[in-house]
């Protein structure tokens, strides 16, 4: 196998959590505001946040494989790492929540799911600034 | 229990998993022995005349962790040793001190390989202020 494999595959599978946090918090605030596509934007909030799950776990793993399972490291690395573990964990909660409540939450329970998805959505950006910091900064 | 308390701790109960999970793994698996570098030829930006691979950039990590770290603290802040961060200096004269110290830091030309030092260079240049 390519030695590099892995590290292709981290670069590769790190952007759909990124990406797709981002995108279901845009849908679930779309359909928030509007109340006549609820069900069609709130569908697609769900399957982003699933997707976006299912590849954080991806990136996780293939991350853990490249630092030799560095949990926490120096410098970039560890700035990375103090907001990958939080995004990753919200997601993992929030994405257990939506599934075991589908689409029978409240409005107040709904607004606090929206809390939490936009903590998760801002520290998952936060870690893929630091993530790029550590490969492509320049460092002066 | 209303669908929602039971949304709440299956959501708790994925997130404390997930992070039992990734921290109870690596902290079987992360190797004690961290200087098993095989250098590769992947270069894929070129960065201050060096061949930047994420590869190189962990392996300075690595090796910063080992060799660095206890003088010039987690973030290059300087302990025993100067703060590196944002240092005015070209790769060449990193590599330099790197190479043939710069008392009282010693040498590190016999323990480390040229692309081990790439790398610290590399991840020396991430450290900022």
């Amino acid at each position: 196998m390519d030695p590099s494999f892995f590290e292709k595959l981290h670069g590769g599978s790190t952007h759909f959590p990124i990406a797709l946090i981002a995108a279901s918090f845009l849908f679930d605030l779309l359909a928030y505001y509007f109340k006549n596509k609820t069900l069609e934007l709130r569908a697609a909030a769900f399957y982003c946040l699933l997707l976006g799950a299912l590849g954080a776990i991806g990136a996780v793993f293939t991350g853990l494989i490249i630092t030799n399972w560095e949990t926490f490291g120096h410098g970039a690395l560890l700035f990375h790492h103090y907001f990958v573990w939080p995004a990753f964990a919200l997601m993992m909660g929030i994405a257990a929540w939506r599934i075991t409540v589908g689409d029978k939450a409240s409005p107040n329970s709904y607004q606090f799911y929206l809390f939490f998805c936009a903590i998760a959505t801002v520290c998952m950006g936060l870690a893929g600034y630091w993530g790029g910091e550590l490969i492509l900064g320049n460092g002066s | 229990m209303s669908i929602e308390l039971k949304g709440l701790i299956n959501g708790v109960i994925a997130a404390v998993v997930s992070l039992a999970l990734v921290f109870g793994l690596a902290a079987v698996l992360k190797p004690k022995e961290t200087n098993s570098f095989s250098p590769k030829q992947n270069p894929a930006v070129s960065r201050n005349g060096l061949q930047v691979t994420t590869t190189l950039v962990l392996q300075g990590h690595q090796d910063y962790a080992q060799y660095c770290v206890k003088c010039h603290g987690d973030q290059g802040e300087g302990v025993m040793g100067p703060d590196i961060r944002n240092e005015d200096m070209t790769d060449a004269q990193i590599t330099a001190i790197i190479e043939n110290g710069q008392r009282p830091m010693p040498a590190f030309k016999d323990k480390l390989t040229a692309d081990q030092i790439k790398g610290l260079v590399l991840f020396v240049r991430t450290l900022k202020k």
